[in-house]
């Protein structure tokens, strides 16, 4: 990665070298991206959200030395909130129905979705039904602008699977939205 | 000439350019049902946008606190403070060194425990609940569409559905497992992977043809998986409260917990962390790398993760930023990899020896000779600040080395049952498990050098962990089952936990010890509490 590929990485240099305002041009660059992206990871808790954000630009000033420029810097950051986001989040036993759909996997199926059903349900509604994975995926592709290989590489899994998410959440966003016409 | 969904893929991913994009508009004037489907499509993108963008109104600003830390680490890593002058120009300023007032930053804050108060009885009906639900949900679940993508692709010559797990019960109540390890209850009807010939466990009606043998794969170790007949069976004191599978159909040798109750997996895919959390976040690291994993180990302290790739190359990563600190390849390892200490690696070397490094300046320590015979007799840290090793040969010799200069610091002979298999130390330090070919586990007393107790299990055993309270856990495996045992060897009480027909790859207590991971062969991480 050069940069002229990423215009952050002369800040991650400068920051290696100890330049605060460096982070802090980093903070205004990226930090509303990935609090955003927090605040998905750990169920819209602003607080915690906040304090794991500053956590990431920490963990970005003591590792900006260290990085060899083999993403993005907007990904490796996002990468680092992803890691933050899994220690973040206390221990909550899961529900029945939670262990069921881990089981199941992410296709819900149509009682499911009878059973969730709002009297109308908007294209944005119908996205927060989305499982996890898909709606994560989502949001990668379509907000942060990630590449298919990035969102692979940062999601740890293949870029079919991105691909297959996708065409799932699309299909999914369909049944939701035609069966609520039906039922309307 | 690209497809339309690889046009689409790029355009979606936003790679569209040139000739691809002349291509991808002239198809979408020419065809109604793709101008159809880019809609859709586009919906859903300004959907997620909209979704998305709403949830944060303005970005906070960092407070003076922040910069005060990021001034703490500077010093304390050897930055110079660059500061800019009126002019532009830029000078360096070292900045005080001002470690002694420093703080440690934690990686993670350690958990809460989380006790439950409930009476056993309370426990075991539960208990009895979600296993007869979970049977009824494995009878449902072949009419339930597709399987996770995350699922084992289906062998050849049979469709998605049919290597669904297909459990169906006659008549109710479901099947429960004893603490003996005896499956009692209705007859069970699997239509199988393998042929089950005779168990002492269930009573099966095998009703399909075995699954065809997979060809053409067998480099990659993934193709060996053979699909899973049953579900894993729980019975109390254990209860299920997380389960994920691999992605991808990947499966994995070892796992590992950290101080902070995130769980390491080591895979062929890569070193996968699952928090603790019903396993329902995960990073993976080690995205670029191959092939896969042998071996996955946190420091003592939580920030650094150990790997080991099947070509011998061991990996240092920082848990902080998922950077790679450090690599040492060609080593002669074995397949254990272990944390003496926060900065010092151990791991098993050919030919009987025991080496230890320091991680960071890759240097060797000392090699200590334990006089292996088997290639899988595992060592064991002692807990940090004991600073020992504890290994076994077959010969029954057990050996305490000293990390910080490999020396063998003491070593006495115990009568060991059998070829050592396993073997794990409890989390004081004071109690060595030793597991056998010939199934006899046995516990030796460090500090007396004498073994305090003994125990046969029906099989060959796997995987050793103890619990905080002294407690152990032991898989083994029969010719058809898998079963994981907790065993109170002060108590001599011994209770089946878990039944699978697929071997348990491996099982590990988190370092509070109530709760236990498990890593069936075929890339289930399962997550279980343990009623104390």
């Amino acid at each position: 990665m050069t940069e002229r590929q990423d215009p952050d990485l002369p800040l991650l240099r400068a920051m290696a070298s100890g330049d605060t305002s460096a982070c802090a041009e980093l903070y205004a660059r990226h930090g509303r991206g990935i609090l955003t992206y927090l605040l998905g990871q750990l169920s819209g808790d602003q607080k915690l959200a906040e304090e794991v954000l500053q956590d990431v630009m920490l963990a970005a000033w003591q590792g900006a030395a260290k990085f060899r420029g083999e993403s993005k810097v907007k990904t490796w950051l996002l990468a680092i909130a992803r890691l933050k986001a899994l220690n973040a989040r206390r221990r909550k036993r899961p529900t029945a129905a939670e262990l069921h759909e881990n089981i199941a996997g992410d296709a819900p199926t149509p009682q499911h979705i009878t059973e969730r059903g709002a009297t109308r349900l908007s294209v944005r509604e119908a996205i927060r039904e989305l499982p996890d994975d898909q709606r994560e995926t989502l949001e990668l592709i379509f907000y942060h602008d990630l590449t298919g290989v990035e969102a692979a590489d940062l999601l740890g899994i293949a870029v079919g699977t991105v691909k297959s998410r996708l065409h799932r959440a699309k299909n999914n966003l369909r049944g939701i939205l035609q069966r609520k016409e039906v039922e309307e | 000439m690209k497809s339309w969904d690889e046009l689409l893929w790029l355009h979606l991913t936003g790679a569209l350019e040139g000739q691809d994009r002349a291509e991808f508009e002239y198809l979408l004037d020419t065809n109604p049902a793709y101008r159809e489907e880019l809609a859709e499509w586009t919906r859903l993108e300004d959907g997620t946008r909209a979704e998305v963008s709403d949830r944060v109104e303005q970005l906070p600003p960092l407070p003076s606190s922040f910069f005060d830390r990021l001034e703490m680490i500077a010093a304390q890593d050897g930055r110079k403070r660059v500061t800019t002058s009126i002019n532009g120009s830029h000078r360096n300023v070292p900045y005080q060194k001002v470690q002694d007032k420093m703080t440690v930053i934690p990686l993670e804050k350690p958990r809460e425990r989380h006790k439950l108060n409930i009476s056993y009885t309370l426990i075991a009906a539960v208990a009895a609940a979600a296993l007869f639900g979970v049977l009824l949900f494995y009878g449902r679940e072949v009419d339930q569409g597709p399987p996770p993508e995350s699922a084992n692709p289906p062998p050849a010559g049979l469709s998605d559905d049919e290597s669904l797990l297909a459990l169906t019960t006659t008549p109710t109540p479901a099947p429960s497992l004893t603490p003996s390890g005896t499956l009692v209850g209705p007859t069970v009807t699997l239509r199988p992977s393998v042929t089950f010939t005779s168990t002492p466990f269930w009573d099966v009606q095998v009703t399909a043809t075995p699954i065809p043998a997979q060809g053409g794969r067998t480099n990659d170790p993934r193709a060996s998986i053979t699909p899973s007949v049953i579900e894993p069976i729980i019975a109390p004191p254990a209860t299920l409260v997380g389960r994920v599978r691999l992605p991808g159909g990947d499966f994995s040798p070892q796992i590992a917990w950290s101080p902070y109750g995130n769980i390491a997996v080591a895979a062929y895919s890569g070193a996968w962390l699952y928090n603790s959390d019903a396993l329902n976040l995960s990073v993976r690291l080690l995205p670029d790398e191959g092939p896969g994993l042998v071996s996955v180990a946190y420091s003592p302290n939580g920030q650094r993760i150990a790997t080991l790739n099947w070509d011998q190359k061991l990996t240092l990563w920082d848990v902080e930023t998922g950077l790679r600190l450090g690599q040492l390849e060609d080593l002669d390892v074995w397949d254990t990899l272990m944390f003496a200490d926060n900065r010092n690696i151990v791991f098993n070397r050919s030919f009987g020896a025991v080496e230890i490094q320091n991680s960071l300046s890759s240097t060797s320590l000392g090699v200590a000779d334990t006089e292996y015979i088997s290639r899988e007799a595992g060592i064991a840290t002692v807990v940090p600040g004991t600073g020992r090793v504890v290994t076994v040969n077959a010969a029954g010799e057990i050996k305490l080395v000293t990390v910080v200069s490999g020396n063998i610091a003491s070593e006495f002979t115990v009568a060991i049952s059998g070829q050592p298999l396993r073997s794990a130390v409890n989390a004081a330090g004071t109690r060595f498990a030793v597991a056998s070919s010939n199934g006899v586990v046995q516990v030796i007393d460090l500090e007396t050098q004498t073994e305090v107790a003994r125990t046969t299990l029906d099989g060959i055993p796997g995987a050793l962990s103890f619990d905080s309270d002294g407690a152990l856990a032991v898989s083994s495996r029969t010719a058809t089952l898998s079963s994981v045992w907790l065993w109170d060897y002060e108590a001599d009480a011994k209770n089946a936990i878990l039944v699978f027909d697929l071997p348990i790859n491996d099982i590990a207590f988190e370092p509070d010890g109530d709760q236990i991971a498990v890593m069936t062969g075929d890339g289930l991480l399962l997550l279980l509490e343990i009623e104390q």
